[in-house]
């Protein structure tokens, strides 16, 4: 499956984006990716309150194509430990 | 489409008040309006100050994250020490203090909260972390990854700016999103630019107006992150793009990244702040300086856009200067400059 990455914001305000494919991750990301995604199908990962006193924060938008689409916005204070495991790993990418 | 949205930011909140099923809008909608109300945490908090570490005198705390991403970490300074242990932590302490000392000493604000808020600061935060950040209650500084950023605490204007980002937090509490996020973000660099102007005691015409001078490693060409003066040109390189900042409203448009471009069209804002401070001349902390502090302080609310900080330091020159004073006729025109009418 495809996944696009945008990362954008933070002080300086800059946008890098990148695309990878699933088969490029590791045994171990690509265990973080369907989990997280089982997680977003399930309902089962909190929203958290309202992004509040988060100013220079990164801005995470993930799009991962897979037969459905899902589309993830965030910041870095905001996210459970899979999808911070994906991200660390698709910021490598950038 | 199946959207999941882990921290939901007030556009996605607005565009589920507007097509969402009947129960995610009552939701949205309810979330709007608790932080359309709430004005400032100032206010918020009024009846909780026992929560916060207030001290009602300079006082600050330096911790380090260790290259982790906890938060605070270990503490390793605190106020009055002679000695710190890292660059990191004596330019922390020592610039947290000099933007607490220009607060205190040009508007009469008892730090943060006004109310004496002890300052703590977070270096070393993240492995290779670029970036610098307000998280509501703290700074928190990375190292810089030494290929494109150096580390974020080198620079006296970004850390006045987180520290302006508490300031306004419990003021005008501008929503980080499109024009009043792009607003919050420009009183963060005024703050930051003026901090640095007063800590080198200079008058506008010998300020340089950039922000985050010299954050870019030599293999970059880039003087600083942001310039006031010529927002748009402070760095061009192939590996970080070109400063995307607009001097003028007429570049606006809505965007998704960067929370609706927050840190791009605090440019056009940047640039009349330039233009009005340069025409009236002077050091600029002195009188443009306290008009922009009582608008922060007084005049905006969480939704306020540029034409409305047009419109209030406009009534607010008025009420220090007078009305028609030159400080008043060069502000309108200098927003009317970047494409704000009053
Ligand atoms: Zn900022």
């Amino acid at each position: 499956m495809k996944i696009k990455f945008e990362r954008s914001g933070g002080f300086a305000g800059i946008t890098n984006s990148c695309v990878v494919n699933s088969e490029q991750l590791s045994s171990d990301e690509q265990k973080h990716l369907q989990e997280f995604l089982r997680d977003v199908e399930n309902k089962k990962t909190e929203n958290p309150s309202l992004n509040s006193g988060r100013n220079d924060c990164f801005q995470y938008k993930i799009l991962v194509e897979d037969g459905k689409k899902f589309a993830i916005t965030t910041d870095e204070l905001a996210m459970d430990p899979n999808l911070r495991s994906l991200i660390d790993f698709l910021e490598t990418r950038l | 489409m199946h959207t999941h949205c882990f921290a939901i930011p007030p556009y996605i909140l607005e565009h589920i008040a507007k097509k969402g099923t009947k129960k995610d809008q009552a939701a949205a909608l309810n979330t709007i309006s608790i932080s359309e109300q709430t004005r400032g945490r100032r206010e918020a908090l009024k009846h909780m100050s026992s929560l916060l570490a207030v001290s009602g005198k300079k006082e600050r705390i330096i911790y380090d994250a260790k290259h982790r991403r906890f938060l605070p970490g270990e503490l390793i300074m605190s106020e009055g020490q002679r000695k710190a242990p890292s660059v990191f932590a004596r330019e922390a302490y020592q610039y947290s203090g000099t933007t607490y000392d220009f607060y205190k000493e040009i508007f009469g604000r008892n730090s943060i909260d006004d109310q004496g808020m002890r300052l703590d600061s977070t270096v070393r935060y993240g492995y290779k972390y670029s970036n610098a950040f307000w998280n509501g209650s703290q700074m928190v500084y990375g190292d810089g990854d030494g290929r494109i950023f150096r580390r974020f605490t080198r620079a006296i204007d970004i850390v006045a700016h987180e520290l302006t980002h508490g300031v306004t937090d419990f003021e005008a509490s501008l929503v980080y999103q499109d024009l009043s996020g792009a607003l919050n973000e420009h009183m963060s660099d005024v703050f930051g630019s003026l901090v640095k102007q007063y800590h080198k005691k200079q008058k506008v015409d010998k300020a340089d107006w950039l922000i985050g001078k010299g954050m870019f490693t030599s293999k970059i060409n880039g003087d600083a992150i942001r310039s006031m003066k010529a927002p748009g040109t402070a760095y061009d390189d192939p590996r970080v793009g070109k400063d995307p900042q607009p001097s003028h409203m007429k570049d606006y448009k809505k965007i998704s990244e960067d929370n609706g471009g927050v840190h791009i069209y605090s440019g056009i804002a940047n640039h009349a702040f330039y233009l009005a401070a340069m025409d009236i001349g002077g050091c600029a902390w002195e009188k443009i300086g306290k008009v922009w502090y009582i608008t922060l302080r007084d005049k905006l609310r969480p939704t306020s856009d540029f034409k409305d900080a047009a419109k209030k330091t406009f009534d607010v020159a008025g009420e220090l200067f007078g009305i028609s004073s030159t400080e008043q006729i060069a502000i309108k025109r200098a927003w009317s400059d970047v494409g704000v009418k009053i």
